[in-house]
């Protein structure tokens, strides 16, 4: 009977009020046949044996920490203030519900409403909603507000467009008919005149950084955009806009992207946030919840969900999208990061991200690792190395305890000498220290004969 | 209780101070940051630094502190909300979801290094399929929506490999939104059936909507009026019998989890909401999870990625002929992990103890409410009491908004108004299975207490809440504002 509170005694009291003689009484609606004779067996633990088994668990895995982690493919590891994870823990934000009673809501929605300024200024753009589930579900539902305003049944992706995220749209695109046609590649960045046979379409998106690392000329896709009578997409990583050009900057009518680099921890892939973008002129049109200031009957200001006539359970399948549930506490993770953290901060976070990348790719540069091309890059690139990359990335794992990166053929199999190229990802939490410490293991993994000896 | 609640707060601007600092990162030396950013090209590098807060750390402990002391909770009040299973969300899950072990898991790690996530994953997969009576589980959607989207698209799947050429879906009137907008989502026609009189599927009136298009029906069972649909196994005939499939919406499983099976009464596909029937924190909003359940010749086509045990290890795998990722890494790992957890504290004994007091309480509640909440469906519910002042409202200008917002003033976080669609200002209050008898009596004076007040000071409730800081919230003026932004200018970048 975990966390169930009813004596015996309750129990009488309450089924003599109902005018029942037993709690079975209750499910004499049910079908006989259709009730189990008894409970199912699956064993019940205490509090006790319950952690144990998740320590267990949580042995079997391996993590790696700050200054040991340089993978990153989506994902990354950065810095949390302490009080961020503190303040969700909080039950008055962690255990209230989806903001509908808005006068005992306030909390949660000046959260989210203050979330939604941050990610508009970030963006560069006007309006912003309340959260997506991730980056990828973001993008995919930015595809569909797009066919919606435009009306074409086809979208251009880039080819450097993460292949998580493209598998994501073609799940969703599938189903409401929309093709999907590739903006392909040269080198680590997006050939925006690579487009042969353009047609008009919905939209075009541009990915920047993309999944190779390289930063994307956004102009250059706007131009793509408006000759295929497109609205321009952005997906982007939030801590590269402290420095990049912002998406409003170069014209982009919506941009989403992933919250995970704002605070939220890596978590095996989730729970993060999507974030997502718009200007003005769109807002009818966005998915999901959307905070809006108001005031109430006294002329006090306060906040509620707005624009509700576009989602699910008034709009039902006409709805803008079947959002319901989204990620909530974790857009307010990320809003906390943002307020502890601060606009310098942020910077501070992104310019270092690209000065220890930079500075790793120059420590390994004497060992024979070359950059795999002469792109910009922000806080990922992809190194071409003399062995393959899948054999260097477990020497480093197992000799040295080192997560180097990740393998590009996994992705890209057919890419010219993929075997050899690695996407490495330096944030700020990586040190001058942990580069020459990688640079030291390198050089032993890709000379045999020191590493032999353990030098 | 109301002095928790703190007047009204500055927003985080209107607190910013130039050059104020919080929490400050690692970082690199400013010259070689400078220098670094400097090296990019011009036209990458961004023009307008974007308006962020600049505060201090403590300014900002409590600028969130203060703002969580102005939600009601479940931690501090009473949430009846129906259909969302406001139930006690255990400290024990967040303790272990909290572990080194699985918050620094990194998604793209290799098998050999994620077992043990792979094995929660696993082990959760094999309790819902006993907790569904299905074979299969996937543990890949975000929440309950994206769970219907999901197995939609799964059943979409099956009609196009066996090209039976259907593409409606029947849902009836008492559906949550959600359901006929994941159908459209996934490509289907929606066909809506009203309900009957009993607040159950008119068996007429689905014979009259089956045709040689039918590809599904979706159902939530108990139904949102909180009733079991006695006509279930019929209902799976017919649309079995018609080549259709069984979807069904698990918002409302609470009322019968670990005492009866979706499966056993003919589902095909179902999804699930952790975050209501396995007690995984709403956190405002989210994250939730949806894992969806299926028969067995629908396993192929299950979303990626998928676990399952090979040998002693665990593994992803995508199934032949799946619908694809719904995320770009696995699945909400966080939830799965507090869902376990939560499964492995109650056990088939505890899950089937949560039905049972979960029914208990509703019918408590909806045996006790004074007369001006009528029951439209009678006296026996399943784990969420339906009543309605349709009567009240027509007769004293009293509206089920305005009980809602009065029960505020009284602390209580209000039920669901306005839903289902079918019943006119009605209530619809879900008490859970964690909820004392005490609390139930408290909320039923509540009750009472606002059922006099109808009779001898109405005004008390059209004005309510009036002992909130915060009074009742002017939506339309919102909607017509559309400021959902604050103003604050960008500057040239340092």
């Amino acid at each position: 009977m975990a966390y169930i509170p009813h004596t015996a005694a309750d129990v009488e009291e309450m089924l003599a009020s109902i005018g029942a003689k037993s709690v079975d009484e209750l499910f004499r609606d049910v079908p006989k046949e259709l009730l189990l004779k008894e409970p199912l067996s699956i064993p019940a633990f205490s509090e006790f044996e319950t952690e144990r088994y998740f320590e267990e668990r949580a042995a079997e895995n391996r993590v790696w920490g700050p200054g040991r982690n340089f993978l990153g493919a989506g994902a990354y590891q950065h810095f949390i203030p302490s009080a961020c994870l503190y303040l969700i823990s909080r039950g008055e934000f962690m255990t209230c519900y989806t903001p509908y009673q808005a006068e005992v809501s306030q909390g949660t929605l000046q959260a989210i409403f203050e979330f939604q300024s941050h990610i508009a200024s970030m963006t560069g753009l006007e309006v912003a909603n309340a959260s997506m589930y991730d980056g990828a579900s973001a993008l995919a539902e930015a595809l569909t507000m797009a066919v919606r305003e435009k009306g074409k049944d086809l979208v251009y992706l880039p080819e450097l467009l993460h292949p998580a995220y493209r598998a994501v749209c073609e799940t969703f695109l599938r189903e409401i008919e929309v093709e999907i046609r590739t903006i392909p590649a040269a080198g680590a960045l997006t050939d925006w005149n690579g487009v042969k046979d353009l047609k008009e379409a919905s939209a075009v998106v541009v990915a920047t950084p993309n999944c190779l690392g390289g930063i994307e000329d956004g102009a250059a896709a706007r131009v793509l955009a408006d000759k295929a009578g497109a609205l321009l997409v952005a997906c982007v990583n939030p801590t590269s806009l402290a420095i990049l050009a912002a998406p409003g900057e170069y014209g982009a009518d919506i941009a989403v992207g992933e919250s995970q680099p704002l605070g939220i921890p890596l978590s095996f892939g989730g729970p993060y946030a999507g974030f997502f973008a718009s200007k003005r002129s769109l807002m009818r049109k966005m998915p999901g919840r959307i905070i809006g200031r108001t005031t109430d009957k006294n002329g006090n200001e306060g906040f509620v969900l707005t624009l509700q006539t576009r989602e699910q359970h008034i709009r039902r399948e006409k709805a803008t999208s079947n959002i319901c549930t989204n990620q909530g506490l974790f857009a307010l993770l990320a809003t906390t990061y943002i307020t502890f953290i601060g606009k310098e901060g942020l910077v501070e976070v992104a310019e270092t991200s690209l000065v220890r990348t930079q500075q790793l790719a120059d420590a390994l540069a004497p060992l024979g690792v070359e950059r795999f091309d002469g792109s910009p890059t922000f806080h990922e690139v992809v190194l071409r190395l003399p062995i393959p990359a899948e054999d260097f990335r477990r020497a480093m794992k197992e000799k040295h305890h080192i997560l180097p990166g990740f393998a590009v053929k996994n992705w890209f199999p057919n890419l010219k000498g993929a075997d050899n190229l690695l996407l490495v990802n330096c944030t700020e939490v990586v040190t001058a220290q942990d580069i020459k410490h990688y640079a030291s293991a390198a050089s032993m993994v890709l000379d045999p004969v020191s590493d032999a000896v353990g030098v | 209780m109301n002095g928790m609640l703190f007047e009204k707060l500055p927003l985080v601007n209107e607190i910013s101070s130039p050059g104020r600092r919080g929490v400050l990162p690692p970082s690199a030396d400013q010259s070689e940051r400078r220098a670094a950013r400097a090296k990019l090209p011009a036209n990458l590098r961004r023009k307008a630094a974007p308006a962020l807060p600049e505060v201090s750390e403590l300014d900002a402990m409590r600028h969130f502190t203060r703002l969580s002391q102005k939600n009601y909770s479940i931690d501090a009040q009473f949430y009846p909300l129906g259909s969302c299973t406001m139930k006690y969300n255990p400290r024990i899950n967040e303790k272990v979801a909290a572990m080194a072990g699985f918050a620094r898991l990194h998604p793209m790690q290799e098998s050999a290094d994620i077992q043990g996530s792979l094995r929660i994953f696993h082990d959760l997969q094999e309790i819902l399929k006993q907790v569904l009576g299905l074979g299969g589980v996937t543990l890949c959607p975000a929440a309950g929506a994206q769970g219907e989207f999901a197995g939609m698209a799964i059943i979409r799947a099956y009609h196009r490999d066996n090209n039976t050429g259907r593409d409606e879906v029947i849902i009836p009137d008492s559906a949550h939104g959600t359901n006929p907008a994941s159908a459209a989502f996934a490509g289907f026609k929606v066909r809506e059936v009203k309900s009957g009189a009993d607040g159950c599927v008119d068996l007429d009136a689905l014979r009259a909507a089956i045709n040689d298009k039918t590809a599904a029906i979706m159902l939530t069972n108990p139904n949102t009026c909180g009733l079991f649909e006695k006509d279930i196994k019929e209902i799976a005939r017919m649309i079995h019998a018609a080549g259709g499939l069984l979807y069904y919406d698990g918002a409302n499983l609470n009322a019968i989890v670990g005492r009866a099976r979706p499966g056993d009464m003919g589902f095909d596909v179902v999804h699930m909401n952790l975050h209501k029937t396995f007690s995984t924190p709403h956190g405002g909003g989210g994250p939730g999870a949806g894992p969806v359940g299926v028969a067995e010749r629908l396993i192929n086509y299950l979303p990626a990625p998928h676990v399952r045990k090979a040998g002693s290890k665990y593994e992803f795998y995508s199934p032949d002929r799946s619908i694809g990722k719904l995320l770009a890494f696995h699945a909400n790992a966080g939830v799965i992990v507090r869902a376990l957890s939560y499964a492995m504290s109650q056990g088939g004994t505890g899950l089937w103890d949560v039905a049972t007091y979960a029914t208990l309480n509703a019918n408590y509640v909806l045996n006790n409410l004074p007369a001006v909440f009528e029951r439209p469906f009678g006296n026996l519910c399943k784990h969420e009491a339906l009543v309605t002042v349709r009567r009240i409202s027509k007769e004293k200008d009293i509206k089920a908004f305005d009980i809602a917002k009065r029960l505020l003033d009284l602390g209580y976080h209000a039920p669901t108004i306005y839903f289902p669609l079918l019943v006119p200002e009605c209530l619809l209050i879900e008490p859970t299975e964690t909820e004392s008898k005490e609390t139930l009596d408290g909320f039923i004076a509540a009750m009472k207490q606002i059922a006099t007040e109808i009779e001898s000071t109405p005004d008390v409730l059209r004005n309510a809440p009036n002992e909130l800081p915060t009074g009742r919230m002017d939506e339309a003026a919102a909607a017509k504002a559309l400021n959902v932004c604050c103003q604050w200018g960008d500057v040239p970048m340092a």
